[in-house]
């Protein structure tokens, strides 16, 4: 077996050296946010400043990046949150991933802070760091321009240069976007991260693999949702169905349904603007959009994107949420959180309790304010700390729309309960795909499901968030698991009997999901193509994974991940929404309209085998194989 | 009659946005889409998001979900992403 | 092994140019060297070579040119190919690119070789390709 080869780099003195993962992490956490949460946590003390140059900033990659499996291009990044100051990991499918191992490593370990702007440069199996004063104050493009053409790059943009708390971190036109991990970049002095090389990913059944890929990239080209929905719309397709689903949020999560919904819908987009559909390199599926802004042809908006860049700050201007998009990218800065600080420092400018300059019937004005954000200047830049911080200065904290500081996705949760249980309690905070995403179960999907009852939700949030965290350990796209649900049902219709019978069905399951986690290394012996993944990852690596081992990485991941949490100071009072989520009802004539989130924590809690205060009990820590925490 | 519009590709291959037709449930729409345009689009129509005046016939009575004379039918195509 | 550069070398830079991942270096005029690390085995700088001074795969096999029509070329099977693109990133010349939707809406799009003049042959893409989409054809067969 060949086992993951890491490199430290200390950025203070330009020293670094190589380290080779132990056969018994790489088979317990594969890689990319679970083996970095495992890092993380035994490599750094307790109680840092994210932003301090003793925190670590891990970069590395799952063992399917670069194998040639479907959507394997996904990276990740794994640091101390800078909005929340539990974990982070960020995850991107930009090809800075395969060509960092290429380049002879499948993860570094950054800490300390370069005396000047600099970049690490990665080639066959060297390392050595580069002042880039030339780089300062460039936009993620002109930077990534500047750097050679071959090289795998991931870069900062100015945002991320002056500290804004939700800067992202870019590589070619993809970003790593959640929890700041362009801040962590820029506190280091760290603009660039390069690499290249020829190193070749040995698989340990190389003709098994690729009769594998072949059957499971035949299964996503035929699956109605991997095959054509997501190519055709993209996930901006999700708006329609969002709207009438009541979870597309608007005007500050106040409403979930928009009047001008049509005006940015993913139909409106793939009919007026869409040049073409692209996708990150390895990928089947091709959600990408292409537009044109200002004449020149960049990637398009994701779903969250035009949520809450329209809807959610009441701005139905297609062009001006392209050009939002694109612009935050040249600055490197996450959409959904600037997007949902904005919508959240209207809301206090229009409630008198602050005045940040911002001028709400005037969406063009936008530009302007996402500028200004990005350089700090003005009273808009005060929003470049994130919605939370600016509620501890200004009050309002039951309409800052985050959790945990992590401003929420684009979901209204109070029509789709299950995904708010997932908002409060993903380790890194109010995300969509870290909290299970129930509302393509409840919500926005084929499936047709209670959305307002708290019943067996817990059960299927701790399924999918477990399931999700393994595929990105392994460095697998998260759309790849969409191809689980099975495509006949497309073919029946949403308003079919199967598809209601589904939803019940999964909701009936409860017992046995909710039980399943005790057994679970042995309950699933097995690999098939409806999660393609273990087998893929077998073939690959020569482990022997199979669908239940797989699982199980998800969870010991997710355990692993809480009790970073825990040790930094979070307690189960921060699985939290805010008080618009879970007192006032989204619809005052339905009181079932809110997230009844003391309903469901507990039941979540026992599934995961946690005491009533959320903490990760001895003996499920024992089943999993995760040592102790050490006391104090 | 009640109005029915269709969104995206659907839309494309009716050659409108909107139209009225005629059926007392969704299943009867949908023939009456099928017979107008043509096996495709009842094909498509069928496998999209349904509503009747906004409300998802997936959680009403499916198929069987009464559409009255001035009711709203959308067809919304049914997408994933995250 | 990797491929070597003997004696024989005249510093015409060729091979330099020519080499799909960069593993060469050196100055006109001047014996050049090839990174061992970096050396994919493709056989390109070989085939370019005026003076046959590559030595490899095997110790003692020098190179013979061979003239460009005879380089071989990928062939991408449309009926496998997804339109991935790992082929795109994997070129060093920049020879392939993905295909343009043919009308509106149009999901059916593929690799192909755009630039065919700029191709060494080195079959870096098919290589790169997970399911065996891309055939190496005419030409000896790398």
């Amino acid at each position: 077996m060949i086992l993951p080869v890491y490199a430290q780099v200390d950025l203070t003195n330009g020293r670094w050296r190589k380290c080779t993962i132990s056969a018994k992490l790489f088979e317990q956490y594969l890689g990319g946010k679970a083996l970095g949460a495992r890092l993380l946590t035994d490599l750094t003390p307790a109680g840092l400043d994210p932003l301090s140059p003793e925190a670590m900033l891990i970069v590395n990659t799952g063992p399917m990046n670069d194998t040639g499996a479907p959507s394997s291009s996904r990276f990740n990044m794994t640091f101390k949150n800078v909005l929340t100051g539990g974990i982070a990991s960020s995850n991107c499918g930009g090809p800075f991933g395969m060509l960092l191992k290429k380049a002879g490593f499948d993860g570094l370990i950054l800490c300390g802070k370069a005396p000047e702007l600099s970049m690490v440069v990665v080639e066959d199996g060297k390392i050595r760091i580069e002042p880039c004063p030339q780089l300062q104050g460039l936009d993620t493009e002109r930077t990534q321009e500047e750097l050679p053409e071959r090289y795998g790059k991931l870069v900062i943009g100015p945002a991320g240069e002056n500290g804004v708390r939700f800067a992202c971190a870019a590589s070619g036109e993809r970003v790593a976007g959640r929890c700041g991990a362009g801040a962590v970049m820029g506190s280091k002095n760290l603009k660039a991260v390069i690499a290249f090389g020829t190193r070749e990913v040995v698989k340990a059944d190389p003709e098994g693999f690729e009769a594998h890929t072949r059957k499971w990239v035949k299964l996503l080209k035929k699956h109605p949702m991997t095959g054509d929905s997501l190519p055709r719309y993209g996930s901006a397709g999700l708006v329609s169905k969002a709207n009438a689903s009541g979870v597309l949020p608007t005007r500050n999560f106040t409403r979930g349904r928009y009047e001008h919904y049509e005006d940015v819908s993913g139909e409106t987009l793939a009919d007026t603007k869409l040049t073409r559909n692209s996708g990150c390199v390895s990928c089947p599926i091709r959600c990408e959009r292409r537009v044109k802004v200002k004449g020149k042809d960049v990637k398009g908006p994701e779903y969250e994107t035009l949520g809450l860049f329209g809807p959610n700050v009441e701005n139905n201007n297609l062009d001006l949420i392209n050009e939002l998009n694109y612009q935050c990218d040249l600055l490197g800065m996450d959409t959904i959180s600037l997007a949902g600080t904005i919508a959240f420092a209207m809301e206090l400018q229009e409630k008198g309790m602050g005045d940040f300059g911002l001028k709400p019937d005037q969406p063009d004005d936008l530009l302007r304010v996402v500028e200004d954000v990005a350089y700090r200047r003005g009273p808009a830049g005060e929003l470049a700390v994130g919605s939370k911080v600016l509620s501890e200065k200004y009050g309002g904290a039951d309409f800052a729309i985050h959790s945990k500081g992590l401003e929420l996705a684009s979901y209204e949760p109070r029509r789709s309960v299950g995904m708010g249980l997932g908002y409060a309690t993903a380790n890194r905070g109010g995300c969509h795909l870290n909290g299970g995403y129930l509302a393509l179960l409840e919500s926005v999907g084929v499936i047709s499901m209670d959305a307002q009852t708290p019943k067996g939700k817990p059960e299927l949030t701790v399924f999918f968030q477990n399931g999700m965290e393994a595929a990105s350990a392994a460095g697998f796209c998260l759309f790849t698991m969409q191809a689980m649900i099975p495509g006949i049902l497309f073919h029946f219709g949403p308003a079919s009997f199967a598809c209601r019978a589904a939803g019940t069905g999964l909701l009936a399951a409860r017992p046995v999901l909710g039980q399943i986690w005790k057994f679970m290394p042995w309950a699933m012996p097995i690999n098939c193509m409806l999660v393609p993944h273990s087998k893929s990852i077998a073939l690959a690596t020569g482990l022997p994974m199979t669908i239940g081992k797989f699982f199980t990485v998800g969870e010991r991941s997710y355990n692993v991940e809480r009790l970073y949490n825990l040790r930094e100071g979070l307690t189960a009072a921060d699985d939290a929404l805010p008080g618009r989520l879970t007192k006032t009802p989204q619809d005052l004539d339905r009181p079932d309209t809110v997230v009844p989130l003391d309903q469901m924590l507990p039941v979540y809690y026992k599934v995961r085998g946690w005491d009533a205060n959320g903490v990760p009990t001895a003996k499920r820590l024992k089943h999993l194989g995760i040592p102790l925490p050490k006391e104090g | 009659m009640a109005t029915v519009r269709y969104h995206g590709r659907l839309a494309e291959l009716t050659g409108c946005r909107e139209e009225s037709l005629d059926g007392a449930n969704v299943s009867k729409v949908l023939d009456q889409i099928k017979k107008r345009h043509g096996a495709e689009a009842g094909k498509l129509a069928k496998r999209s998001h349904i509503l009747v005046d906004k409300r998802s016939a997936g959680a009403e009575k499916g198929f069987r979900t009464p559409v009255g004379v001035d009711s709203t039918v959308e067809f919304i195509p049914v997408c994933g992403g995250g | 092994m990797p491929y070597q550069i003997t004696q024989d070398c005249i510093g015409c830079t060729l091979c330099a140019k020519n080499c799909p991942v960069g593993a060469i270096a050196g100055v006109v005029k001047q014996v050049h060297t090839i990174d061992p690390i970096r050396c994919t085995q493709c056989g390109v700088c070989g085939r370019v070579c005026p003076r046959g001074a590559i030595e490899g795969p095997l110790p003692g096999l020098c190179s013979q040119k061979v003239p460009k029509d005879q380089w071989p070329k990928p062939h991408v099977d449309t009926s496998l190919c997804t339109a991935c693109s790992m082929c795109v990133l994997a070129c060093g010349f920049h020879c392939l690119s993905i295909s343009l939707p043919r009308e509106k809406g149009d999901l059916a799009v593929f690799a192909q070789l755009s630039a065919p003049e700029k191709c060494v042959g080195c079959g870096l893409c098919a290589k790169a390709c997970g399911i065996g989409a891309i055939t190496m054809e005419g030409g000896e067969a790398v």
